[in-house]
């Protein structure tokens, strides 16, 4: 459970990369190919961390983000944005709807397991709802 | 009557009668003759002539009756006798016969008559006669004593009285008699000494005098004349005679009587008072000419005229002369054109036609005064002149120019001794008063030049000049109005002003005449007025009111054009600030585009790379060495494309200008190290050497990290690869300026020729395409450094040659320029028209965006409307000081922050600023300043930033 991670994203080809990456690393990873799969799956799993694709269908990434964020059931799970929108206005926007990171698509694989564990071993209280109280920010 | 008298008297008194006769038949005989005649007789009879003597010593006796022959003496005898006691009584001889001739003789002797004895009857006749006569003759001695006596008196009186009496002879006016005065009045001790003295003619009259008074008659004072008489001293006298001509018995003319009267000082004095009252006369009439002439010529002339014409003088001219010793020039007289003046040479130097009155007289600044011009050495060079004129005195009197005589009135007399000291004051007050005219003329001609000149610029000046009533009744006009409103200047005039305002801006000349009748100047009121032709022009105008004249001078300026002008720059503002808003559109658009292209692109690189990167890991288990190669080569040539998407991706960004930049303060020296750091791996592959040099005072910038970190990676990344082994890159920071520093890196590559170098910093360019296969690159990292660095108001270049290696450097701001982003907006306060055209003409040229704003109220509006990069304030606003409103805008969200530069006629040492400003500039605008200004506080035209930023 504290090693839980869950990946939400739609691209199967970046889905399986990323579970390969992390599962080899010995975290336990759940995937998710839309926000609806997301919102289903969490209903009974509680991640330490969710690595959020920001393009989804339907509902994308961001709005499912401040949706789990309005969730306080959901309080304490570190969100990362993981995006190939690589503007600074999309790490602002990542940030304003709740994310407490972002990685930018294409990953290296060589560092990319670490950064997530970097943001996994971030101390974060259960009070802290709010972005804006992100060590991150 | 004294014959009736007489018989009266003979009735009435008695004839006595002595006798001288020794007969008394003869006494009786003689007495009956009487009484028959009816005299009542009273006798005594005489018989010598002592007994007569007696008798006729004792009493009066009417007659004397005596016969001639007696016996003691004769009838003569006895007459003789009594006459010689002086008893003048009738005697009568009564004789016999006596023979004629003795009988004339004793008449001739006096006796009054004979009468014969025989003849008695004639005896009272003789009696009555004798004593008639006798009645007569006491009359006439009564009279003749009467006469003496009263003629004693008259003479006395005329010998006593005070005026001068004479008798000259009628004939030849000699004289006859005088008084003491007279003798007194010509200085003789007594009449007698006169007239013995007259002799010499001290008292004659000339003949024309002496016909005057002979023809006068017998009647005092109908004939006056005056006549010199000289004194027994040899001085004249002036004496006024009245006489009358006497007659003797038979009528013809005897003697002349008299009266002189001495009128010398008498005369004097009215010469006197004539002469002064002539100078007085010239005084007022000079006066009058002073006041009626403003020429000074016809001023000298009109004053030459007066004073030779009223003042009696022979002639008068005034010359003027130059400052120093100099000619005097003769430039008016009286006759005109005096032949005196024909060449005559006059100076006002030592020399001697500088001696004279005049020449002196304007040296010394004083009047000169010279009563005998013959006897003047000093006048020797003109005296033939005066001579010739009968010129005789002179006196020429200065007039004064500022602290010198410019010049002096010259006057001349026909007499000598003329000029005594009241004339010559009198004179010299005249010429103090042409002096004083000659001030005031100057001061009216400097007043009327200055007049005539501003008068001039009032006709010339381009600006609407004018003066109106305080009601708004023009008085005087220039003629741009004419220009300017197609009307007459009588049409003008002829309704108040404000009747060619347009209608909606009429009460603002209300308001504005209201301030100007309570004392108050208007300024910058801008009018629309509507010319003849109907057209609307835009005037700009200050007013100042003359109380005191009841008057408003009020100057106006044709804005029309400039109002056009602001028009098509506010239109051509909106254009700008539409294209502004469609190229953010546009960018907007690009970059979302890029966003999304760059999702796109990279989303299925993140599998080839991802993978390709596991499998040639073995992190899933090792290949065998040929397909290892092969993921490898997938994964570096995904690597490429990424690392190209990127580029393009900044590129485009800054090209944008949406690179954001965030800066913060950081050493060189630290991310020299990160990039040396990162590089190293390949310049030890390389065997280069990599060597820092990082100057003390440029290490510490306020800088994008990120950016700067990519700048020096591209250059350094470039120089390692570019370089062969062995070689060696030189990585410097160094201070450029005061605000900039260099970054440069040097290397010991092939270098680049100059014609290479110019496609440097181009795009998806490298020098040799073959190059790029030995030297992977993407082409773009000189571009996007050079545009990264201008981006930060920097500037990239290289310095190489061929064979000698190559130095690449950025020169960036040591802190960042701005904190905005996209074409800056400016907004100007200013209610002066033609400064704000130009600032906005400077802004706009400049590539700014700019607002406008009037008055504080404008300014306020527009600073709600939308948030400004800075904003320039005029400090004198129509509707309040500028500090109010600066207090106002600072006061809202969106400005309080905004930089105000402070654009004011005075200096920032005259104001002393109660808010902070960020910048103050002096009018006249200078464009450089105000740009300088403006970059300064981090507001350049253009910012290398996003909006949003």
């Amino acid at each position: 459970m504290d090693e839980s991670i869950l990946v939400v994203d739609d691209n199967a080809d970046n889905r399986d990369l990323t579970q390969i990456l992390l599962e080899c690393e010995g975290f336990e990873v759940r995937m998710a190919e839309n926000a609806a799969q997301a919102l289903s799956l969490l209903e009974t799993f509680r991640p330490k961390l969710i690595l959020m694709d920001v393009q989804l269908p339907e509902m994308d990434g961001l709005a499912l983000t401040r949706r789990l964020r309005r969730d306080p059931s959901l309080r304490g799970v570190i969100i990362v944005a993981l995006s190939a929108y690589a503007m600074e206005a999309d790490k602002r926007n990542a940030r304003a709807a709740g994310c407490d990171g972002y990685i930018t698509k294409p990953i290296n694989t060589r560092t990319f397991v670490g950064t997530v564990r970097r943001y996994m071993d971030l101390p974060r209280t259960d009070e802290s709802t709010h972005p804006a109280d992100s060590p991150l920010q | 009557m004294r014959s009736g008298r007489v018989v009266e008297e003979t009735a009435r008194s008695p004839l006595r009668v002595l006798f001288f006769e020794d007969c008394d038949e003869d006494v009786e005989l003689s007495l009956g003759a009487l009484r028959s005649a009816g005299f009542d007789v009273q006798w005594d009879v005489a018989v010598t002539p002592d007994e007569v003597i007696a008798h006729a010593s004792k009493m009066h006796y009417d007659v004397v009756l005596s016969d001639y022959r007696m016996p003691a003496a004769t009838g003569m005898d006895v007459f003789e006798l009594m006459r010689s006691e002086g008893i003048q009584t009738p005697f009568i001889l009564v004789t016999g016969a006596l023979g004629d001739e003795k009988a004339i003789e004793c008449l001739k002797r006096g006796v009054a008559d004979y009468v014969l004895k025989d003849r008695l009857t004639r005896l009272p006749f003789a009696v009555r006669r004798a004593r008639k006569e006798e009645r007569l003759k006491d009359e006439r001695k009564l009279a003749e004593e009467r006469l003496r006596s009263s003629e004693a008196s008259y003479r006395s009186l005329i010998q006593s009285a005070p005026c001068g009496i004479l008798r000259l002879s009628a004939e030849d006016g000699r004289l006859l008699d005088a008084n003491a005065a007279l003798a007194g009045m010509l200085g003789y001790d007594s009449a007698a000494d006169l007239i013995a003295g007259s002799a010499a003619g001290g008292v004659a009259l000339d003949s024309g005098s002496l016909s005057l008074l002979r023809d006068s008659g017998a009647a005092w004072g109908v004939v006056e004349c005056q006549v010199g008489w000289k004194r027994k001293n040899g001085s004249r006298l002036l004496v006024r005679l009245a006489g009358r001509l006497l007659r003797d018995d038979r009528g013809a003319p005897s003697c002349l009587e008299v009266i002189a009267e001495n009128i010398t000082e008498r005369h004097a004095a009215e010469r006197r008072i004539e002469q002064l009252n002539r100078l007085y006369s010239v005084l007022m009439h000079a006066n009058q000419a002073i006041a009626r002439t403003h020429e000074s010529g016809a001023l000298f002339e009109e004053i030459c005229r007066i004073i030779v014409q009223e003042g009696g003088f022979q002639m008068a001219w005034v010359g003027l002369a130059n400052p120093g010793p100099g000619v005097v020039t003769p430039c008016a007289s009286w006759p005109p054109r005096e032949r005196y003046l024909d060449g005559i040479r006059i100076t006002t130097g030592l020399d001697p036609e500088g001696s004279g009155p005049t020449g002196k007289a304007i040296r010394q600044n004083r009047y000169v005064v010279c009563n005998d011009l013959v006897a003047d050495a000093s006048l020797a060079p003109w005296l033939d002149r005066a001579r010739q004129r009968s010129f005789r005195s002179m006196a020429a009197f200065p007039i004064a120019g500022p602290g010198r005589a410019i010049g002096a009135i010259s006057i001349y007399a026909a007499e000598t001794n003329f000029f005594d000291s009241d004339n010559v004051s009198l004179l010299a007050e005249l010429a103090a008063d042409v002096s004083f005219a000659l001030g005031a003329i100057e001061a009216e001609r400097m007043r009327r030049r200055v007049a005539s000149q501003l008068d001039q610029f009032f006709a010339l000046a381009l600006d609407l000049l004018c003066i109106s009533d305080r009601n708004g009744w023009m008085q005087r006009l220039n003629p741009s109005w004419e220009k300017m409103l197609g009307f007459s200047a009588a049409e003008i005039c002829s309704k108040p002003w404000v009747e060619f305002v347009h209608p909606e801006d009429r009460h603002l000349v209300v308001e504005a005449y209201q301030r100007l009748n309570s004392g108050a100047a208007i300024r910058n009121l801008e009018l629309r007025f509507l010319s003849k032709d109907g057209s609307c022009k835009w005037l700009v105008g200050c007013a100042t009111p003359a109380l005191d004249q009841g008057l408003v001078f009020a100057a106006m300026s044709d804005i029309t054009e400039l109002k056009q002008l602001e028009e098509q720059l506010r239109s051509q503002n909106l254009i700008l600030e539409e294209r502004s808003r469609r190229i953010e559109d546009a960018s907007r658009l690009k970059s979302e585009f890029l966003a999304n292209m760059s999702h796109e692109l990279r989303s299925p690189l993140n599998g080839i790379i991802g993978f390709s990167e596991l499998l040639f890991d073995g992190k899933l288990g090792a290949l065998p060495a040929r397909p290892r190669e092969y993921v490898g080569r997938i994964h570096a040539s995904a690597s490429h494309l990424l690392q190209l998407i990127n580029g393009v991706l900044d590129l485009s960004k800054v090209e944008a200008g949406q690179m954001e930049f965030r800066p913060e303060r950081l050493f060189i020296s630290d991310i020299v190290q990160e990039v040396t750091d990162i590089l190293g791996a390949l310049a030890a592959s390389k065997q280069i050497r990599i060597e820092t040099e990082i100057e003390a005072d440029a290490d510490e910038v306020t800088i994008d990290a990120g950016r700067l970190r990519q700048v020096l990676y591209n250059y350094l990344s470039n120089a390692l690869k570019f370089t062969d082994g062995k070689g060696c890159v030189a990585v410097r920071a160094k201070s450029e300026s005061a605000t900039e520093f260099r970054l440069e890196v040097s290397d010991t590559g092939p270098g680049i020729s100059e014609t290479d170098m110019a496609q440097l910093f181009v795009k998806f360019h490298q020098l040799d395409a073959t190059a790029a296969k030995r030297f992977q690159g993407t082409g773009l990292g000189l571009a996007l450094t050079k545009r990264i660095v201008e981006a930060q108001g920097g500037r990239v270049g290289v310095a190489s040659r061929l064979g000698e290696g190559s130095t690449f450097f950025a020169i960036l701001p040591r802190a960042p320029l701005t904190a905005g982003g996209r074409i800056a907006k400016i907004l100007i306060v200013d209610d002066h028209y033609v400064d704000r055209f130009l600032l906005t003409n400077i802004l706009q040229s400049n590539g700014y965006l700019v607002e406008v704003a009037a008055n504080g109220a404008e300014a306020i509006d527009k600073c709600r409307e939308e948030p400004f990069d800075a904003v320039t304030l005029d400090l004198v606003l129509p509707d309040g000081p500028g500090w109010e409103l600066l207090a106002r805008i600072r006061s809202l969200e969106t400005q309080k922050n905004t930089p105000v530069i402070v654009i004011s006629s005075c200096g920032p040492e005259d104001i002393k600023s109660p808010i902070e400003v960020q910048g103050f500039l002096t009018k006249p605008i200078h464009p450089d300043r105000l740009l300088a200004a403006l970059t300064g506080l981090g507001v350049p035209m253009r910012t290398g930033k996003t909006i949003n930023g």
